[in-house]
C-alpha cells in the first residue's frame, strides 16, 4: 500500500501529461461546399492578408516533382507568414522552424473544398515545451481566424 | 519501486529518444551545405523543390540573422503513397529540411515524423520509410 501511495504522484502526473497531449487536435480543418479551387484561394489570400500575414507562395502538392503539365490540380499549398512572429519564435526555440511558413492545404473534392493545416498547438505539445505552447494556441487562433474567413 | 520509478524512466527515456528529429552536423557554410545537401538528394533519387531563405527574407527587413534555412524536398511517389494511406500525410508534404548555421558547422534536421508515426498509427510503414530516407540522405551528406 505504501508502494502504491508513493507512486500515486508519479502516476497521476504521467496522466495529467497524457491527458494535456490529448487536449488539441493534431489538424485544423475546414471545408467549403460548391466552391473551386481557386476561388478558395483567393478568399484565402485575402484572409491571410487581413489578418496581418504576408502571402508567400502557392503550389500544387506535386510541384517541381513532375513536370508542369502532370502537376495535381486538386491539392495545393498555400504558403504564409508574419515575420515579426517568425523572429521570435526563432529567438525562442529554434525547433518552430518545423512550423514555418505558415500553411493551408487545400484539397478539392466533389462536393468542396477541404482546408487543413496542422495545429500549432498539438505540435508544441507534441515537442513537451508547455514555453512554447501559449504562443502555439496564438498561432492556431490565427489560423482558426483565416480558416474561418477564408469559408465565408 | 525503485524498479517501478526506474522502468518510468527508461519509458520516457525511450520516448524522448524515438521523438528526435533526423539530424546531420558538420563544418560547412549554409552554401556549401545546400551543395553538398543537393547532390545528396539527387543520389536517392529526391528532388529539391525549393530553398526558403529565412536567414536572407528576416535580415532584409531588420531582424537579426537566425541562421536559418528551410528546403523542401520530395518525390512523386510521396504524393501518391500519401494519397493512399492518408490523405492527412499531404500535409507534410513536400517534407521539410531545416539547416541551422552555428559556429562554421550546418546542422540538418528534419521534421518529427515520429510523432505523426504515433498520431496516425496506420500510416506508420510510410513515415518510416520516409525518415529511413531522410536519415540515409543526411548521412551522405555527413560524409560528403
Amino acid at each position: 500500500m505504501r508502494m502504491l501511495l508513493k507512486a500515486l504522484p508519479v502516476v497521476l502526473l504521467s496522466f495529467f501529461i497524457g491527458l494535456a497531449q490529448a487536449a488539441e487536435l493534431a489538424l485544423l480543418t475546414r471545408f467549403v461546399p460548391g466552391r473551386s479551387l481557386d476561388e478558395v484561394t483567393a478568399t484565402l489570400k485575402q484572409a491571410i492578408t487581413s489578418h496581418n500575414f504576408t502571402f508567400v507562395r502557392e503550389q500544387a502538392i506535386d510541384s517541381r516533382l513532375v513536370p508542369v503539365d502532370w502537376e495535381a490540380k486538386s491539392v495545393r499549398i498555400v504558403y504564409f507568414c508574419n515575420f515579426n512572429m517568425m523572429d521570435a519564435a526563432l529567438r525562442r526555440d529554434l525547433r518552430t522552424a518545423q512550423i514555418m511558413p505558415c500553411r493551408v492545404t487545400l484539397i478539392e473534392g466533389r462536393q468542396g473544398i477541404e482546408m487543413v493545416a496542422v495545429n500549432p498547438a498539438w505540435v508544441s505539445e507534441q515537442w513537451n515545451a508547455p514555453d512554447l505552447q501559449p504562443h502555439c494556441l496564438r498561432l492556431k487562433q490565427d489560423y482558426l481566424a483565416i480558416l474561418e474567413e477564408a469559408a465565408l | 519501486m525503485k524498479k517501478f520509478v526506474l522502468a518510468l524512466a527508461l519509458i520516457a527515456a525511450f520516448a524522448q529518444a524515438a521523438a528526435s528529429p533526423v539530424s546531420s552536423s558538420k563544418s560547412a557554410n549554409m552554401q556549401t551545405a545546400l551543395d553538398d545537401l543537393s547532390v545528396a538528394l539527387l543520389d536517392h533519387g529526391y528532388t529539391l523543390v525549393k530553398v526558403q531563405p529565412v536567414d536572407q527574407a528576416l535580415v532584409k527587413r531588420g531582424f537579426a540573422d537566425p541562421g536559418i534555412r528551410l528546403v523542401f524536398v520530395g518525390k512523386e511517389a510521396h504524393v501518391r503513397q500519401a494519397l493512399a494511406e492518408d490523405p492527412a500525410l499531404l500535409n507534410l508534404l513536400p517534407l521539410r529540411l531545416t539547416l541551422e548555421s552555428d559556429n562554421g558547422r550546418v546542422r540538418i534536421s528534419s521534421d518529427d515524423l515520429a510523432m505523426w508515426r504515433e498520431s496516425r498509427p496506420t500510416a506508420s510503414l510510410v513515415l518510416q520509410q520516409w525518415e529511413d530516407e531522410l536519415s540515409a540522405i543526411l548521412s551522405d551528406y555527413a560524409g560528403k
